[in-house]
């Protein structure tokens, strides 16, 4: 994994820890949520977490007048065998990129739930199952929010992780702008095949996970939803979630457990937009005050000894 | 410590705090039982946590309001002491807050309803339980109250770490008892004059001498081991026990099962003589403790003379008058919580006294008296003539055939006959009265009295029990005077108790004393005494020294110093206990953090490890790696399910400390290199 983040920061230069949470994330078998401005690479990352696993990669451009056809697949008449036939859409890629994911209108928006939640498409009766390891990477823009939909909050729950990447620093980015030319992602070659990552899944899943952990995520999920600034707080799904992401953390440690503070990393991109606020900011302001929250109630809880 | 701990805690606190201000006046006996059980009841009830009132908030609070009408008006119908009567108001108070609704706002209330109760513990009983009852609810309400005040800066759910807590606590509770002391020590006494009770008029019956001596009635003597009297003898006898008589009352008239005395009262003077004496006296400085309840004057047999009374309050202390009852009793005749007084008496010889003194009513038996007495007194008597052989023959009869019991007969219609007769059993006065009316009926003069038998020498001083009280009769012996007769068996004789349990008294006695000596009479003379110590060393040390003033400052704040010890330990055990660990890696934690902590490596209070030593190795803090090995081992052994072997800990912390004296010795050293 180390060498997966050394590979990947080639492309997505000055970003380690967000390039670490998002290989975490595809290991924890979850999809990713970019959330940030424009031209901060975004698409880039994603991009280079398919080819560096050796995974299929398709971009979806999501806009106001997509319909679900057009990520699915579609029933299309084969007239030489005069039958319907199945014609895969964009999404049957191991590594989907849904750019912009907000624009699409919320029947489009819905149509990746199953996708994301159980790995396969049904249309018309019959279940596609979905190309192995499937994650998607949608990314949003929070500051251009006319002629959006938001996302709504089942959907949002299908993320495990959202991130944000944030402008680069100076340096950083008087390098990039000296080294860069043509095709980004070009040069990045696959280190690491499909296989290799099913493996560390497989890996994580069999992370051990200690009774005084579980009672400590537990604690501070009851901790989100009796809070007084809360008004709705994470679901059992994101605390399963919490465990998922959290037991990939633990392997960039090399170890086979689980620790309060590999929770404790993952927290706030795993939870920060699942909770609902009683104050009625949206937007990426809604996010910072939400991990704000969330890093207190992380200090507040005792963390088991 | 977990907020729920903490609550716990605290409301245990609060509520073993209110059971010590409650103990503070229960003890004193005067608060109606009704309000003992109800306390009781809701002390428990609290304890476990059952809130029952808090249904119920407003009704409640209203029936309290009537009850506590109903205390107001058995005071104003005279039924019930005004201070009683405002604890017991207090007590129910607090009993309905220990059960309603659990906030900091109800702690305050019961702890102000405890200090009402303390308050007036103070001016119903001033001995030495409620000086242990103060001391309890001092403690156990200050770190309840200091608990309460962390409650504002924490949220409710917020874990707060004990242990720099429970230092700051524990050394504020300390201070404040030190300073409670200092305070004791030196500020001027004041002479309130509030809370004074009166002394009930005529004799109470707490002690088992009262001013009638009465045969019948029913239920038990209770034997108390509780203080009546306090006597300094001069010259000191130095034995363990004094086996002795002390008269207080004397009584000629035996009329329907009760002794009566018809002494004629002489005008109240400040001294007293009974009788001629010259040398070889004893001379007796005798305090009467309020629990004696009784104004009448006690004295070695035979007392000749009584001067010096004073009568004490419990702020002040006059000279008083004494009221001699011709060949009955001296009593004061002012009133007081106690009285001091000095006595002489003969060295037990009779007193001289001429036979011109009419003997009749020494002689007078009841018309009614059954027949069956004068024919067994003439059958043990015989034809004896001599009064000592007649009555030594009836003494020997009566203590040889006859039980001894503290159980009342119950109404008998003739009790001195249902003794003789019937029940061959009675206590003190039975024994004395037989003896008195079987010596009359043939004859001869005699009469009752009434008063201690025994002193228990406690320090430089012989203590009278309520249990020591005894009636004994006196036989007159022509030409000689009034000879002392005791027909009652050895065993009846004052309060015999068991050796464990004597010393356990005799303990108390020792520390009812120091308190008495160290802290009830603790004066403004005192203070003086002792300021004067310390601002004229030289001279003036000795001279005090050797004078003794009462409260000397090492000794004080030696036992504050102690005093303070014991609370902080007191207050970690609880602790400790209600923070109890489970996991045997975390000790190694606090091996791990305890050296964190010394190498100040941690941002922010409470700071995980796993956090500090990831933020170490981000920086690359040349402490960084010995950390990140322990911390590793640590998280192996608590979540991983890799346990640790004894031997390698200690390793681990050896190799940790070594890394740490390199680390803080070489001059790259921690916090230049943190971000």
């Amino acid at each position: 994994m180390e060498r997966l983040a050394a590979h990947l920061g080639q492309v997505v230069l000055g970003k380690p820890t967000q390039t670490r949470l998002a290989i975490t994330c595809l290991v924890g078998r979850g999809h990713l949520l970019l959330e940030d401005v424009p031209g901060v690479g975004k698409t880039t990352l994603a991009e280079g977490l398919a080819r560096c696993f050796d995974l299929t990669f398709a971009r979806i451009q999501f806009t106001a007048d997509l319909l679900p056809s057009d990520i699915l697949g579609a029933q299309v008449f084969h007239q030489a065998q005069s039958k319907f036939e199945f014609r895969a859409g964009p999404l049957f890629h191991q590594v989907v990129l849904a750019d912009e994911l907000n624009r699409a209108p919320p029947r489009t928006q819905s149509a990746l739930l199953e996708a994301m939640a159980q790995n396969q498409v049904s249309m018309d009766s019959v279940t596609h199952p979905l190309p192995q390891p499937f994650a998607v990477i949608g990314t949003q823009n929070p500051v251009d929010v006319s002629g959006t939909y938001p996302l709504p909050d089942s959907q949002l729950d299908r993320f495990l992780f959202r991130l944000s990447l944030g402008h680069l620093s100076a340096e950083v980015e008087s390098k990039l702008i000296q080294s860069r030319r043509g095709e980004v992602t070009a040069p990045l070659k696959p280190i690491a095949t499909a296989a290799d990552l099913v493996a560390l899944q497989r890996a994580a899943d069999a992370v051990r996970v200690d009774p005084a952990v579980a009672d400590y995520v537990v604690a501070i999920a009851t901790g989100t939803r009796q809070h007084n600034e809360i008004e709705r707080g994470v679901s059992t799904r994101a605390v399963l979630a919490l465990l998922s992401a959290a037991r990939a953390q633990a392997l960039w440690e090399g170890r086979d457990f689980l620790t309060p503070a590999d929770v404790r990393t993952v927290l706030l991109p795993c939870w920060s937009h699942r909770l609902m606020l009683k104050s009625a900011v949206g937007g990426a302001f809604s996010r910072d005050e939400a991990a704000h929250l969330l890093d207190e109630l992380v200090r507040k809880v005792p963390v088991p000894r | 410590m977990r907020p729920a701990n903490r609550f716990k805690l605290r409301t245990r606190l609060r509520d073993v705090a209110a059971a010590a201000a409650f103990a503070s006046i229960g003890l004193s006996g005067s608060v109606p039982a009704a309000i003992v059980v109800m306390f009781c009841l809701s002390f428990v009830l609290s304890m476990v946590g059952k809130r029952i009132l808090q249904p119920f908030f407003k009704s409640s609070a209203v029936a309290l309001l009537f009850l506590g009408g109903g205390l107001f008006f058995m005071v104003f119908r005279g039924g019930l002491d005004l201070i009683v009567a405002a604890c017991s108001f207090a007590t129910l108070v607090s009993c309905h807050r220990m059960l309603s609704e659990q906030t900091a706002r109800t702690d305050l209330q019961v702890h102000l309803s405890s200090l009402l109760m303390m308050a007036g513990g103070a001016a119903i009983a001033n001995d030495i339980w409620f000086g242990v009852c103060l001391l309890v609810f001092a403690a156990t309400a200050s770190f309840a109250l200091a608990l309460t005040v962390i409650e504002g800066p924490v949220e409710n759910t917020e874990d707060v770490p004990l242990r720099p807590v429970a230092r700051a606590l524990g050394f504020s509770v300390t201070l404040a008892f030190v300073g409670a002391l200092v305070f004791f020590v030196f500020f001027p006494r004041l002479s309130w004059n509030i809370a004074t009770r009166r002394s009930p008029e005529g004799l109470g019956g707490a002690t088992g001498m009262s001013d009638r001596v009465r045969l019948g009635g029913g239920g038990d003597i209770k034997t108390s081991a509780r203080v009546v009297a306090r006597v300094r003898l001069s010259p000191d006898p130095q034995s363990d026990r004094l086996d002795a008589y002390w008269v207080g009352r004397l009584f000629d008239t035996y009329r329907d099962g009760e002794w009566l005395g018809h002494g004629k009262a002489s005008p109240p003077s400040s001294r007293v003589r009974l009788a001629p004496f010259s040398l070889g006296v004893v001379r007796q400085f005798v305090t009467l403790l309020p629990s004696y309840e009784s104004r009448t004057l006690i004295a070695l047999e035979p007392a000749v003379w009584f001067q010096n009374a004073m009568a004490s309050s419990t702020t002040t202390s006059n000279r008083a008058a004494m009221v001699r009852v011709e060949d009955e009793e001296v009593h004061i005749a002012d009133n007081g919580n106690a009285f001091t007084y000095e006595a002489f008496s003969t060295d037990g010889a009779p007193l001289p006294i001429d036979d011109a003194i009419d003997l009749r009513p020494y002689r007078a038996v009841p018309a009614n008296i059954d027949p069956r007495v004068a024919a067994l007194a003439a059958q043990i008597i015989g034809d004896e003539k001599d009064p000592r052989k007649a009555a030594a023959r009836l003494t020997r009869h009566l203590q040889r055939n006859f039980a001894y019991t503290l159980e009342l007969p119950g109404d008998v219609v003739d009790p001195l006959a249902h003794f003789l007769f019937e029940r061959k059993e009675g206590h003190c006065e039975h024994f004395a009265s037989a003896l008195t009316l079987m010596l009359r009926t043939q004859g001869f003069a005699a009469r009752v009295a009434a008063g201690f038998f025994g002193g228990e020498r406690v320090a430089d001083q012989y203590v009278l029990r309520a249990g020591d009280a005894h009636a004994w009769s006196q036989v007159f012996v022509p030409g000689t005077g009034w000879q002392t007769f005791d027909a009652t068996p050895e065993s009846g004789r004052g309060g015999q108790s068991p050796s464990l349990l004597s010393w356990v008294t005799r303990a108390y006695e020792e520390v009812d004393n120091w308190w008495r000596t160290r802290v009830m009479d603790y004066s403004l003379i005192d203070q003086v005494s002792m300021v004067r110590t310390w601002v004229r060393p030289p001279r003036q040390t000795a001279a005090a020294s050797a004078g003794g003033p009462r409260a000397p400052p090492a000794r004080a704040l030696g036992v504050a110093a102690v005093l303070g010890v014991l609370t902080y330990a007191l207050f970690f055990v609880i602790t400790r206990r209600a923070d109890k660990r489970t996991h045997p890696a975390s000790s190694f934690l606090d091996d791990l953090e305890k050296r964190v902590e010394k190498a100040k490596l941690a941002q922010r209070m409470g700071e995980p490890l796993e956090d500090i030593v990831k933020r170490l190795r981000v920086s690359q803090h040349p402490l960084a790696q010995p950390f990140e090995r322990a911390t590793l081992r640590y998280l192996e052994a608590r979540f991983g399910g890799k346990p640790l072997a004894s031997n390698e800990r200690s390793e681990q912390l050896r190799q940790l400390d070594a890394a740490l004296t390199a680390g803080t010795s070489s001059p790259t050293a921690p916090n230049s290199k943190q971000r």
